[in-house]
C-alpha cells in the first residue's frame, strides 16, 4: 500500500519526538514511495522555500527548491534540508 | 499625486525564476488596474542602489515581491543585501509598508522596520515553503502555474485590497483568508501543495498599524460584479445548458468596459468550462454553456465571473462573483416489485412466470412501462413487457430444461423515462424435479430391488 501524505507528517512527528528510530535513509525511502505514488506531472514539480543562510560574503542560499522526484536524494545528502523538512511535515516550525 | 509600490524582482535562481515573471506580469497589471504604478526591480535592477534610488521617490507607499531572508536582512539580485536589521531608515520609507514573500523575515527584520517608524508589515516568522510546477510562460496570469497560482492568489490579496482602499489589517485579514481558502482548493489537486498554503499562512504575521491606509489612488474606480445563473436540462439533445447572466457596476454609475471571464465547473463528475465575454454598452455580459450528462445524476454548477478591469484615463478596478445552480435529474424514483414468480415443469420444457408492479414516488401505478425481464444462468434469456393501467406487469416463457441450474433468480427492472427513474426487483426461482422421469427411475429401482429379493429366495 502506497505511503499517504499523512502518514509522512506522523512519521516524522515521531521521529522529532524520539518516538520512532527511523534512520534517515528509511525516512528518505517512505518519501520515495509516497514521490512514487503522486500523479506522473507532480514529480516533476518544485518544492522549496526562501531562505538565506549566514552574513556578508559567507552567506549562501540554502537547498531552495528541489524537484519533488530529488527531495529523498536530498534528504539522505543535506542535514539541514533533512531537519528543516522534518519540522516542515511535523509543523513543528 | 500617484501612488507607486516597489517591487523586488530578482531572477537568478530557480525559485526567483519561477515567481518572478508574475511579479513583473500579473501583479504590475494587476496593481495598474487599482491605478497603482509598480516600480519594478527586475533582476540585475534588484539591487541596493536602485532599491534606495527608486524608494526615494515619494510617491512610493510599499515594498512588495521576493527574496530570500533570514532573521535579519533580506536580498535581491546575486544575494545582495537590500534591507537589514540596524540599517538607517529613511524618514522617506516611513509612510511605506514592508510585505516581501520571504522566509523568517518575521522574526526580527519587519519587527525592527516598523520599530524605526514604518507604518506596517508583514513577515514570514519560519521558511516560506512553496510548490510550483515551473510552467509559467510570460507570468501574465497565475494560471499558467498550477501548483504556485494557490500561493499567488492567496499572497498578492493583501496588496490588491490595500490597493482597493481597504486598511493593512483588513487587507491582512483578507489575505489570510484567502490563504485558508486555496489552501482547501489546492488539497484537491496535491496535499504538499496544502500543507505549504496551512504552514505558511500560520507563520505569516502582521507588525505595526492595522488602520493604515495607502492615499486614495487618483482615477480608481472600484467595480463590483453580479452575476446569476440558471440551469436547464434538455433531454432530446442529451444537455445541461447553463446560462450564465450578469453585470459589472461601476461605484460612480459609469459603464465599465473590457471583458469578464465566466468559467463554470461542474460536479460530480467534474468538468470545467470556461469563455470570454465582452460587456455590452451597460455593463451587462451573458453566455451560455453545455455539458453532457447522465440522465440520473442532479449536477451542481458553480459560476465564476471575474471582470479584468480597465485601464484608460481611469481603472476600473477587477471585481468577481460567484454562484451556483444545481441542475436536477427531473426524474422521480419508482418502486418496481415482483409481485409472482414461478417455474412450472412439463417434461422437458419450463414455463416461467413473473408478475409484478411498478409503482411511482407517490405509489400510484405506472402504466405503460418498460420492463424488462430477465433470468440470468448459462443462457440469459430476457424480454420485455408493458404495464398495463394498474402497473402490472406479466411475462411468460417457456424454455427446454437444460438451459437452466435448478437454482436461479429472475430480475424485472423498470427502464425508466424521461420523467421517471429506473428500479429494479429480483427474486430466488428454484426448477421443480420433472416428475415423470422421477417416476420411473422410481419403478426402475423398485423392479431391480424386487428382482434382486427374488432371486435371493430362489437361490436359498
Amino acid at each position: 500500500m502506497a505511503v499517504t501524505f499523512e502518514q509522512l507528517q506522523e512519521t516524522a512527528r515521531a521521529i522529532l519526538g524520539g518516538a520512532a528510530s527511523l534512520s534517515k535513509e528509511d525516512f528518505a525511502r517512505k518519501v520515495e514511495e509516497w514521490v512514487s505514488s503522486q500523479p506522473e506531472w507532480l514529480r516533476d514539480t518544485f518544492f522549496g522555500m526562501k531562505v538565506k543562510e549566514g552574513e556578508g560574503e559567507g552567506a549562501r542560499v540554502r537547498v531552495v527548491v528541489v524537484r519533488r522526484s530529488e527531495i529523498p536524494r536530498r534528504l539522505v545528502e543535506d542535514d539541514w534540508f533533512y531537519q528543516a523538512f522534518l519540522r516542515f511535515l511535523a509543523g513543528w516550525l | 499625486m500617484g501612488v507607486k509600490l516597489v517591487v523586488l524582482a530578482p531572477y537568478y535562481e530557480q525559485a526567483t525564476f519561477l515567481w518572478s515573471p508574475f511579479l513583473k506580469g500579473w501583479v504590475a497589471k494587476e496593481l495598474r488596474a487599482r491605478c497603482v504604478e509598480p516600480v519594478v526591480l527586475w533582476g540585475n535592477d534588484c539591487v541596493p542602489d536602485k532599491f534606495a534610488a527608486a524608494m526615494k521617490d515619494p510617491e512610493v507607499k510599499g515594498v512588495l515581491g521576493v527574496g530570500h531572508g533570514s532573521d535579519d536582512e533580506i536580498v535581491g539580485q546575486g544575494n545582495v543585501t537590500l534591507l537589514k536589521v540596524g540599517m538607517l531608515v529613511p524618514d522617506e520609507w516611513k509612510d511605506d509598508v514592508f510585505a516581501p514573500v520571504s522566509c523568517l523575515v518575521g522574526r526580527r527584520l519587519v519587527p525592527y522596520l516598523v520599530q524605526q517608524g514604518v507604518p506596517a508589515g508583514i513577515g514570514e516568522v519560519t521558511e516560506y515553503w512553496f510548490t510550483a510546477a515551473g510552467t509559467a510562460t510570460d507570468g501574465m496570469d497565475p494560471e499558467e502555474d498550477p501548483l504556485l497560482k494557490f500561493f499567488l492568489y492567496a499572497e498578492y490579496t493583501f496588496w490588491f485590497k490595500l490597493a482597493e482602499g481597504a486598511t493593512a489589517g483588513e487587507a491582512y485579514d483578507a489575505m489570510i483568508e484567502e490563504y485558508k481558502r486555496q489552501a482547501e482548493l489546492a488539497k484537491q489537486v496535491d496535499p504538499l501543495t496544502w500543507w505549504c498554503l496551512q504552514v505558511d499562512w500560520k507563520n505569516r504575521k502582521f507588525f505595526g498599524d492595522r488602520n493604515y491606509r495607502l492615499p486614495p489612488t487618483p482615477g480608481r474606480i472600484l467595480t463590483k460584479t453580479e452575476v446569476s445563473a440558471s440551469g436547464e436540462r434538455r433531454p432530446t439533445e442529451k444537455k445541461d445548458a447553463v446560462t450564465v447572466t450578469g453585470r459589472v457596476a461601476a461605484e460612480d454609475g459609469s459603464a465599465p468596459r473590457g471583458w469578464v471571464r465566466v468559467k463554470v465547473s461542474r460536479w460530480p463528475d467534474p468538468a470545467d468550462k470556461s469563455d470570454v465575454v465582452p460587456l455590452d454598452s451597460e455593463g451587462r455580459f451573458s453566455i451560455t454553456f453545455t455539458f453532457g450528462w447522465d440522465a440520473n445524476i442532479d449536477y451542481t454548477y458553480t459560476v465564476t465571473a471575474w471582470y479584468g478591469g480597465w485601464v484608460d484615463e481611469r481603472c476600473y478596478v477587477p471585481s468577481s462573483a460567484t454562484t451556483t445552480v444545481t441542475v436536477r435529474s427531473g426524474r422521480t424514483p419508482t418502486a418496481t416489485k415482483i409481485t409472482r414468480v414461478e417455474a412450472k415443469r412439463e417434461d422437458d420444457v419450463v414455463h416461467l412466470y413473473v408478475e409484478g408492479t411498478v409503482a411511482d414516488a407517490d405509489g400510484k401505478p405506472v402504466a405503460g412501462g418498460e420492463v424488462e425481464v430477465a433470468v440470468t444462468d448459462t443462457f440469459p434469456v430476457k424480454g420485455y413487457v408493458r404495464t398495463d393501467a394498474e402497473g402490472r406487469f406479466a411475462w411468460r416463457y417457456d424454455v427446454p430444461v437444460d438451459w437452466f441450474d435448478t437454482r436461479l433468480s429472475v430480475t424485472a427492472c423498470f427502464r425508466g423515462d424521461e420523467l421517471r427513474m429506473p428500479s429494479c426487483d429480483e427474486k430466488p426461482v428454484k426448477i421443480p424435479p420433472n416428475w415423470k422421469v422421477v417416476a420411473i427411475i422410481a419403478g426402475a429401482a423398485a423392479v431391480i430391488i424386487a428382482l434382486v429379493i427374488l432371486a435371493a429366495i430362489l437361490t436359498g
